[in-house]
């Protein structure tokens, strides 16, 4: 009788143990699905910034039979003003774990004036089934190998802000790897101290991350693509300043709906 | 000095024009002002000389209605996206395809 109870009791604690990890893998996460940030795009233009498109950020459970992932959507709509001239709708998806936030799959659907891109990843171990559409011409097939650990650019964002910043010294720096264009591209994040950034959720303490991409032209110079991330446990993105070989620009947070804290 | 000032004059209100056409916004402010200035300049000239003064006054009366016409937009138009029922249908189909994807990679 006792050892039945000692075996019922132990396994009631290591239940409960369990639970209690599981539950920390979520409760860690600075997000929640049905998360929505939306954010303002400007271009810079002989110094003044102009306005062209809105770019959003959704964060949904999808559930299949036997799973249940993060559905992380970024969608980016140039402003009807805009549209006669340039029309952009593009489409970047990634369906995570919830608990590692591991990619399985990624999907990008741009429609840049006309101008079709289509890109399927599935994640598989060290391996990438890739499938790649451009313009009229057919869907090219193929498989290539990336280090482990390497992300999609859209879970790359979710990833950075589970990071654990907070314990971050300036200047400190964390390589990784990002997959995009069925390429590997390294990339280094250099944590550039605290500023007070002005944003719709009011004045806020946020952390400066410099962001910059190993041998390419584009986000060159870590101090030229800088995120701004509240100190807070929802760690939101609030302004991203970039510079690309065509110019600079920023987005701006203007929506944040259902954060987690 | 009267042609770099008009070759200035000229290129200005090209530029005025063009992003009058854009929804550049303020933009257009720089291109205009500089516009407005040499017409100014140019308008002195001219009278001095005791030509014909509608070539400065076209330049000045065009830079004016370009910027008057840009900051009005800026001002009354706000920055909204236009409700794209393709896009959204094209969410819609990517999501269900993912999860047959997802359901295949299970």
């Amino acid at each position: 009788m006792p050892q039945k109870l000692i075996r019922k009791v132990t396994i009631l604690i290591l239940f409960t143990f369990y639970q209690f990890n599981y539950a920390q893998g979520l409760s860690s996460k600075s997000f929640k699905s049905g998360e929505h940030l939306g954010y303002q795009a400007s271009y810079n233009m002989s110094g003044v910034l102009t306005t062209f498109a809105e770019v959003n950020m959704k964060v949904a459970t999808v559930k299949t039979s036997k799973n249940s992932y993060l559905h992380l959507k970024c969608t980016a709509n140039t402003y009807k003003k805009w549209d006669d001239f340039f029309k952009i709708r593009d489409l970047y998806e990634a369906y995570v774990s919830p608990y590692s936030l591991k990619p399985s799959l990624y999907k990008r659907d741009n429609n840049e004036n006309g101008t079709i891109r289509k890109e399927k990843y599935i994640y598989k171990g060290n391996n990438i089934q890739s499938t790649y559409v451009r313009g009229k011409s057919g869907a090219v097939k193929a498989n290539f190998t990336i280090p482990a650990n390497t992300r999609d650019i859209v879970s790359t964002i979710y990833y950075i802000r589970n990071l654990p910043i907070e314990n971050a010294n300036t200047s400190d720096q964390k390589d990784f790897n990002i997959v995009f264009d069925r390429k590997t591209k390294s990339a280094t994040l250099t944590f550039m101290g605290t500023e007070t950034v002005s944003t719709i959720l009011g004045n806020k303490k946020c952390y400066k991350i410099g962001v910059s991409l190993k041998k390419d032209k584009l986000l060159k110079g870590k101090s030229n693509n800088i995120i701004y991330i509240t100190a807070d446990k929802n760690k939101v993105p609030v302004l991203i300043k970039f510079s690309i070989p065509v110019g600079s620009g920023q987005l701006k947070l203007t929506k944040a709906n259902n954060l987690k804290y | 000095m009267k042609l770099l000032t008009s070759i200035i004059a000229v290129l200005g209100i090209i530029i005025t024009i063009a992003f009058t056409i854009f929804p550049i916004g303020n933009l257009t402010i720089f291109p205009a002002l500089i516009t407005v200035l040499c017409g100014i300049i140019l308008l002195k000239l001219y009278k001095k000389e005791g030509s014909s003064t509608m070539f400065p006054k076209v330049i000045i009366g065009l830079a004016i209605i370009g910027a008057l016409i840009s900051s009005g937009r800026a001002l009354l138009t706000t920055d909204k996206i236009e409700e794209d029922l393709k896009f959204e249908q094209r969410q819609e189909k990517s999501n269900q395809e993912a999860v047959d994807e997802l359901e295949g990679l299970e």
